[in-house]
């Protein structure tokens, strides 16, 4: 009996493995299809005829982006599918590896992308320590690398990079005034003894989200109470804030500045809830995430700062893109585009963000990417550029570009 | 007459005995088969055959040592703990020198594994606990001196040399399958796996035999966190995370019993670190996302053990 249910998991895997499988030969196979085929020769005569109006497309490249998909956090989805539209803006292919967000972890999946001849890697640093290694690597292959979500805080590793070739740059937010806003919106609440929750100490955006919260907190005369770091898993979120109840009777406010933990503020709610503390202990986090707006409406959620998380990645990806076909924004050095912060306080964005930056589209979807942020098509396009673009970047201006 | 006999041997080559005995090995080609095909032959291809070893090198060289501590019947759940911290601790040592890192590294790791065989072998706890202990222990200390990460001189990427690390997974790996099958201290291993009492009252010194298995994986924890250290040239709070359950994968997928004993064969480290590499690297060149990954990574573990282990009618777990 073991062995034939042995057999038919084995069986079944393979069976899934052909299925799952999203390989060139899969594809390569599909296309060959009769049908396929015949709408294939009209696409392409179709496209033929607007090449004539526009200008040829750059050469066919790979971009390699190390991330986690297995992670079903809708966030970390739309992450992917950000990178994806501005990979295929310029007719690239983007190809993943699973990784585990670690440093030696990143650096494996950078060399299997290098052996998997990719053109060009983006990737979230865990470290800056990481990053000359990361650059050595690149340069020896000929490969460029760019980053996402995080700015370089060592002033020698950040010398080095920027001198370095294949540095494409990357997008990053000002997260010290970030953190700084957050705390200062919520002492203007009323808050006045904080409990904060953050990403593990060493990771670049922890530390200077702690600097910022610090600074804000002693502009306003907030009072932190205590820093958790490195809550991964909801059952550890719940006894933190348990704890925090427990330790801290005058705690009248709980910040999230960071955290890898899936349905983070649901399991706050809950825990708060539980103790009978829901709405009278103000939350807040920096990061939106999908279930703010049943809790904003509720009144027991307060303030979030985010939206970069889509915003981030794809200009992340748009600044590699261009400088792997030859167009960087920026001539000499990496082009570094800071991303606004947005603010979200009412239900209603709420419900927008979860539709129109949490869905399968992406926040500019590849036409708009390829219109607006791809030099080679356009060479008025520059770092000035896409500055002015980013001003303009808001849940309501997303709403109005992609609302049907 | 002699053709006869030549039949016969054959017939019985593919007898449900011997297919059960070398399950392993066919696993191991069924994997390297199957993502050849699914991947139209990238998986062997050159620039991939690095890939593939630097999936297999620091999973092999655990799981070589990591055979003692099984034969034993006991389990070591601190080896990324010890990696991660041998590596942050080799990477403050830079600060004062790089020529302390090795030295380092490797004393750290000694030093760690040899607390685990104290306190398995003289202090009398169970080694599932004391190693998990010594994890967190490893874990928080990690944390508190790095307080995030290090780095250490990128001139030390020169020890991340593919001819190195060859050299280094052949050496440990001979030298621990002498050990393991040539020498007094393997057999005395699998005697007290086998049964405590007997290997005592046949004159085994089981708390030595004890205390020298934890420490050599611990050793050898060092020499991975030195590597690991010296690829990335950084050390974290997060190096050689969930490292323990990757050895521990290999060591099943290769057919080892963790109930120790006898049955503990050598080659499942080697034979279960090649199919664990391999696995990994053809999932990811498949383009087989993260979910399905794990996914197929659970429904391998039960076929395998189910597959390997009745067969001696033995528990997985004692």
């Amino acid at each position: 009996m073991k062995k034939l249910l042995a057999m038919m998991l084995t069986g079944a895997m393979v069976l899934g493995l052909t299925a799952c499988g999203n390989s060139a030969s899969t594809q390569d196979a599909a296309a060959e299809t009769p049908a396929e085929t015949e709408a294939a020769v009209e696409e392409e005569a179709a496209t033929e005829e607007v090449a004539a109006d526009t200008a040829a497309d750059p050469e066919k490249f790979v971009i390699g982006f190390p991330w986690d998909t297995a992670n079903t956090d809708p966030t970390w989805i739309s992450i992917y599918n950000n990178v994806e539209a501005a990979v295929e803006s310029a007719g690239g292919e983007l190809i993943n590896v699973t990784t585990d967000n670690t440093a030696d972890g990143l650096i494996d999946n950078i060399s299997e992308l290098i052996s998997r001849d990719v053109d060009g890697i983006l990737f979230m640093p865990a470290s800056d320590s990481m990053l000359p290694t990361v650059d050595s690597m690149c340069a020896d292959a000929g490969v460029c690398w760019g980053t996402m979500f995080r700015d370089i805080n060592d002033a020698d590793i950040k010398e080095a990079m920027y001198a370095s070739d294949w540095y494409a740059g990357g997008c990053h937010e000002d997260d010290i005034a970030c953190a700084s806003n957050i705390v200062k919106s919520m002492g203007d609440m009323g808050v006045t003894n904080l409990g904060v929750i953050n990403i593990a100490k060493g990771d670049t955006s922890s530390d200077i989200r702690d600097k910022g919260a610090a600074e804000g907190a002693k502009e306003a005369g907030v009072n932190i109470l205590n820093t958790t770091y490195d809550i991964t898993v909801t059952t550890d979120m719940t006894k933190t804030i348990e704890s925090y109840i427990a330790a801290y009777p005058e705690m009248d406010g709980i910040l999230v500045l960071g955290t890898y933990c899936g349905a983070a503020i649901p399991t706050i709610e809950k825990a708060l809830s539980d103790q009978g503390k829901a709405g009278e202990i103000k939350v807040g986090r920096i990061d939106f995430e999908s279930e703010l707006g049943k809790y904003l409406e509720e009144g027991t959620f307060h303030v979030s700062y985010g939206g970069q998380q889509q915003i981030d990645p794809l200009v992340s990806a748009a600044i590699l893109v261009n400088k792997v076909i030859g167009t960087p924004y920026v001539e000499d050095g990496p082009s570094i585009i800071i991303t606004p912060y947005l603010e979200l306080t009412d239900a209603g964005e709420a419900a927008q963000f979860n539709e129109y930056f949490l869905g399968d589209e992406a926040v500019y979807t590849a036409e708009e990417i390829k219109d607006s942020m791809i030099r080679y098509y356009d060479s008025s396009i520059d770092k000035a550029a896409m500055d002015k673009l980013l001003s303009t970047f808001s849940i309501a201006d997303v709403v109005a570009r992609h609302s049907k | 007459m002699e053709n006869a006999a030549v039949v016969k041997k054959d017939k019985t080559f593919f007898t449900k005995e011997t297919l059960l005995r070398n399950f392993s090995f066919f696993g191991l080609a069924l994997i390297l088969i199957l993502f050849e095909v699914l991947t139209k032959g990238k998986l062997l291809g050159s620039k991939n055959l690095m890939n593939i070893f630097n999936n297999f090198f620091s999973i092999a060289l655990c799981s070589v040592m990591y055979a003692f501590v099984l034969a034993l019947g006991e389990l070591d759940l601190s080896v990324g703990a010890i990696v991660g911290f041998s590596a942050a601790m080799a990477a403050l040592a830079s600060n004062l020198s790089i020529y302390l890192i090795f030295p380092i590294a490797i004393l750290i790791g000694l030093l760690i594994g040899s607390l685990n065989g104290f306190f398995t072998a003289y202090l009398n706890v169970e080694s599932f606990i004391g190693t998990l202990a010594m994890s967190f222990i490893c874990r928080g200390l990690t944390t508190y001196f790095l307080n995030g990460s290090v780095g250490i001189p990128i001139g030390m990427r020169t020890f991340d040399q593919n001819w190195i690390k060859v050299l280094a997974v052949i050496v440990v790996a001979v030298i621990a399958g002498f050990l393991f099958n040539k020498c007094a201290f393997g057999k005395h291993c699998r005697a007290v796996g086998a049964s405590h009492a007997a290997a005592q009252q046949s004159g085994v010194n089981v708390k030595k035999t004890r205390m020298i298995a934890f420490a050599l994986v611990g050793l050898v924890c060092g020499l991975i966190g030195f590597f690991t250290l010296v690829r990335a040239c950084t050390a974290s709070s997060k190096t050689g995370n969930a490292f323990e359950f990757d050895v521990l994968l290999a060591v099943l997928f290769g057919g080892m019993p963790l109930s120790g004993g006898w049955s503990v064969k050598f080659r499942a480290a080697i034979v279960g670190s090649l199919a664990m590499a391999i696995l990994e690297s053809g999932m990811s060149l498949y383009g087989i996302d993260g979910l399905v990954q794990q996914i197929v990574r659970g429904v391998i573990l039960i076929v395998v053990v189910a597959l390997s282990f009745d067969r001696k009618s033995t528990g997985v777990i004692k």
